[in-house]
């Protein structure tokens, strides 16, 4: 760390200093123009063009806040325009050539801001190259959010990667790189994708960022394996303003995009979310999930799931008549046995990688008569969902049983 | 909470009338489905059968009063359809905000972006700032809330119930020149409530400090630097941690250049923020407009994880490097023609692992005519000395589309093909996807209408013994009409979707089939 902090230190120092001709390429720090724009509170390089702002990103007061630094020798003044050169502005300029202008925008009127920068001996900026159009746009930012969200999930769903990273963030935070990959592995690996939501949540904040939370619902079909899956849930996002327009910034878990690649592409988990779908390396459906196994003489055992430990004796036994956070294999009944108050019944046609939240939260039964080898079985116990894949049982006192488990 | 509801509810009824200056605007839609599944296979559609409706409301607003402004927004949901909500009725937003320009006031839904380690998402609760503008005092913001996703999770809706994040933050930021500011924030964030058994419960504190600078014209750097401290009640666990990140832009014509270092400790925990623990990462990237045409583009991304060696399997190291050209106009003559050239890498290893995989992707666009094409070509070669995944990929995707006017109606007829091939070593199997689809655009402006019809099919074809062969046909319909009768109701839509997909596989028991038709009405006023 303290490595970092001196090669930090460094760099701030020396950037003051040199004449970064290196990336500049030519253009010279003597030129009158200006250091930096910011237009309510976001630098004007990450911007495009074109700026829509909304109601819910301006200050309370409603105000479009413009701010920079002028450069280049002895500053004489500065001006602006909002209406592309047909009336000008002089803004109060301090001595280090630091300004600040407000205005109230009008919705849906276009604002083009130019800024022209003089010098005492009379040298000018080429204030078209400080151009923005502003819009204040009429919508509710939840129009906006539905924008783009319907443009990320439309592209997906088309399994089209261009329009898709068009949405993207260049600051995407866990690295638009990496999504991009994991992306195009998700469009090798998925067909006939069909992704849906409704919004939850919508607040817009801070440095132009938008918080959003959806319930989904979506199904693809897996082409490795050739099966159908779906799922549905909550999940949230949060989109960046800086590029004319919102793109995505973050997502959590359950993820809607970069399944193949969940670990590097989610910020976080949604709480109460679960993971939702995942592809794994090999291009299949595969969420984690925990292996377990034991050996049973009596017939009858008690797996707590939360655990993951096995007890040989339990203390009860019965449908709804053992302890929270277990389940109780009946070996030689065949049964299972589920604590009082909480579901257990078999997912017909998934196993451990292939089934979903959805399928867990839609079982209803609660003391399935069997529990063969090779059958799922979800399980609601506490508001949580889970899901158990019984892989083998084998012997007959002394068994052999080898589970898969899963949480969402 | 009863009090903060009330109060809430009492702000948003009182605020259109508060004052002579004041605005009030809402949305609303409303529409209803049906959607009808047949086949054997009908369990695998991801639709709700029979009718259902949505129904979602927001309200929005400002004002003023004296030397207060304010603006607020509210919204709800309805429906009957748990795959659209799992609730019935929800209130999805509710904000009310208030500023004399110096001290601002905020409820509800706020969402104070501090920093990307401290605080990055929403809570439900309330935030003050304090920012004197033209004094050297520092801003000044605390915020609190719990940092749910939902309104009904606040009151503990045995559907929607989390765990309970409570946060709170306070930050200080204070600009020490013309071009650098500084800012230090305290997050604390405590779980309560826990759902099930097995739930994390976390009692973190993040402290921080960040900076941007702007040393010549065109530059940026910022930093930031956090330090956690946590304990976690279920499996008992107390630790520390540290991350820390560097950015510098530089962007000025031909040229933008970044810059990203990140180092973020294993058990560095930021329940509020965004950090992926135990990396350490490095990146650049370098845009260079070589001329009027043509634009390069490159990167590199490296990282690794096991930063403090604990990792039982070792460290996985990263290399992502990539390459691309954009080309305007690459023939002269064709004044429309755009190409696009990238090649990505990905080098994965250590840890037992060992990918390489390689990315290559063409497309080109062009116009002939009154012809918009748009062709992509892709090969992927996915890689690994593991025997994990040995396979080749290749991908085609061609579009055709113009545009008619022929009075006052506009055609927009389109035309879409691809191909998916995938060879894979290992299993010595060989998937095959086909897909087509026609589409028609038709707008009359006159008339307020616009809609869309688009139909096609895709096609699955698995050599793999036991997998079933799949395919697709799909039908779908918009429409929106805006009739001059809702005119009084402002930019209110009526809107009528429909789709048809039928689903076939090998295994004819699978088969099922969807037809779906949503009518509505959006109102704005």
């Amino acid at each position: 760390m303290k490595k970092l902090l001196i090669i930090a230190a460094a760099l701030l120092i020396s950037a003051g200093t040199v004449d970064a001709k290196w990336w500049i390429f030519g253009k010279s720090k003597a030129e009158v123009g200006l250091k930096y724009l910011h237009i309510n509170g976001v630098s004007a390089d990450e911007t495009g063009p074109k700026i829509k702002l909304f109601r819910e990103m301006l200050g309370a007061d409603g105000l479009v806040k413009i701010s920079g630094r002028a450069s280049g020798g002895q500053i004489g003044s500065v001006r602006l325009t909002l209406d592309d050169k047909a009336t000008w502005t002089e803004v109060k300029l301090a001595a280090n050539g630091t300004f600040e202008q407000s205005f109230k925008p009008e919705a849906g009127r276009t604002y083009a801001l130019l800024i022209e920068v003089t010098d005492t001996a009379g040298k000018m900026n080429k204030p078209e190259e400080t151009r923005k159009e502003l819009t204040l746009s009429e919508e509710n930012v939840q129009a906006r959010v539905r924008e783009a969200l319907d443009a990320l999930f439309q592209a997906y769903n088309a399994e089209d990667l261009r329009k898709f990273m068009a949405g993207v963030g260049e600051n995407f935070a866990a690295d638009k790189g990496i999504l991009e990959r994991a992306v195009k592995r998700d469009f090798d690996a998925l067909s006939a994708i069909n992704l849906r939501y409704t919004l939850n949540n919508v607040a817009a904040g801070a440095q132009g960022r938008v918080f959003a939370s959806i319930t989904f619902n979506r199904m693809v079909m897996v082409n490795k394996s050739g099966q159908t899956s779906t799922d549905s849930g909550s999940t949230e996002f949060v989109f960046d303003s800086k590029e004319g327009k919102l793109s995505l910034f973050s997502m959590k878990q359950p993820l809607m995009f970069g399944l193949s690649d969940a670990e590097n592409v989610a910020i976080g988990q949604v709480l109460g979310g679960g993971e939702g779908l995942v592809i794994g390396p090999t291009g299949e459906l595969g969420g984690d999930y925990t292996n377990d196994s034991f050996t049973d003489a009596d017939g009858v055992a008690s797996y707590d799931f939360d655990m993951g430990t096995e007890d040989q004796s339990p203390a009860g036994i019965g449908c709804g008549n053992i302890s929270s956070g277990h389940v109780v294999f009946n070996l030689s009944g065949p049964s299972i046995y589920p604590a009082s108050g909480a579901l257990v019944q078999e997912i017909p046609g998934k196993n451990i990688s292939s089934v979903t939240l959805a399928d867990v939260q839609a079982i209803t039964g609660t003391c399935p008569n069997d529990n063969n080898s090779g059958k799922t079985y979800g399980i609601k116990s506490g508001g949580a969902n889970y899901a158990m894949e019984v892989v083998s049982i084998t012997g007959a006192g002394p068994y052999s049983v080898s589970i898969k488990f899963r949480k969402f | 909470m009863k009090r903060t509801a009330a109060f809430l509810s009492l702000t948003l009824a009182c605020a259109p009338y508060a004052a002579a200056q004041s605005e009030f605007h809402a949305t609303n839609e409303f529409s209803v489905v049906n959607n009808s599944i047949k086949g054997a296979g009908k369990a695998s559609s991801s639709l709700t059968e029979g009718n259902n409706f949505l129904e979602v409301l927001n309200v929005y607003g400002n004002g003023s009063k004296g030397a207060w402004t304010y603006n607020y927004a509210a919204g709800a949901k309805a429906t009957d359809d748990e795959r659209n909500d799992a609730r019935r009725v929800s209130l999805t937003n509710i904000q009310a905000r208030a500023t004399n320009k110096v001290h601002t006031l905020a409820v509800g839904d706020v969402f104070e972006s501090f920093s990307q380690y401290s605080l990055a998402t929403s809570l439900k609760g309330g935030s003050y700032r304090f920012a004197r503008e033209g004094s050297k005092l520092p801003e000044f913001t605390a915020v609190f809330g719990s940092a749910y996703s939902r309104w009904d999770s606040l009151w503990r809706d045995p559907v929607t119930r989390t765990v309970n994040r409570q946060a709170t933050g306070l930050r200080l930021k204070q600009q020490l020149g013309p071009d650098f500011w500084a800012a230090a924030s305290y997050v604390g964030a405590k779980d309560t409530a826990r759902v099930s058994a097995a739930d994390s419960l976390y009692d973190a504190r993040n402290y921080g400090v960040d900076f941007g600078y702007n040393p010549i014209p065109g530059m940026t750097m910022s930093g930031e630097y956090s330090s956690s401290d946590y304990d976690e009640a279920t499996n008992g666990l107390s630790e520390k941690g540290a991350a820390a990140r560097f950015e510098i832009t530089g962007d000025a014509d031909p040229s933008r250049v970044t810059l990203e270092y990140e180092n973020v400790a294993p058990d560095f925990l930021s329940p509020l923020g965004s950090a992926t623990p135990d990396r350490r990462k490095l990146k650049a990237k370098w845009r260079y407009k070589y001329s009027k045409r043509v634009t390069f583009n490159s990167g590199l991304l490296w990282y690794r994880n096991n930063l403090d060696n604990n990792v039982a399997a070792g460290t996985t190291y990263n290399w992502k490097p990539e390459l691309g050209v954009s080309v305007k106009r690459p023939f002269a003559a064709r004044a429309y023609s755009n190409a696009d050239l990238s090649y990505k890498f990905d080098r994965k290893y250590g840890a037992g692992s060992s990918g390489a995989d390689h990315y290559l992707n063409a497309n080109y666009r062009d116009r002939f005519g009154e012809l918009d094409s748009d062709t992509n070509l892709g090969y992927t070669l996915y890689r690994t000395e593991t025997d994990v995944r040995d396979a080749s990929e290749v991908t085609f995707n061609t579009s055709l589309s113009s545009r008619h006017e022929v009075k006052a109606v506009v055609f927009k007829p389109s035309l879409n093909l691809g191909t998916w091939y995938s060879k894979d070593e290992l299993a010595d199997e060989t998937d095959k996807l086909y897909e087509y689809s026609l589409g028609l655009g038709l707008d009359a402006p006159g008339a307020n209408l616009t809609s869309d019809l688009r139909l096609g099919a895709n096609t699955l074809k698995k050599s793999a013994a036991g997998t079933d062969d799949s395919s697709k046909f799909f039908a779908a319909l918009s429409a929106y009409w805006r009739p001059k009768l809702l005119a009084r109701l402002n930019e209110s839509t009526l809107f009528l979707r429909a789709g048809f997909n039928d689903y076939a596989f090998t295994t004819t028991s699978r088969n099922f089939r969807e037809k779906s038709l949503t009518v509505g009405l959006n109102t704005a006023f």
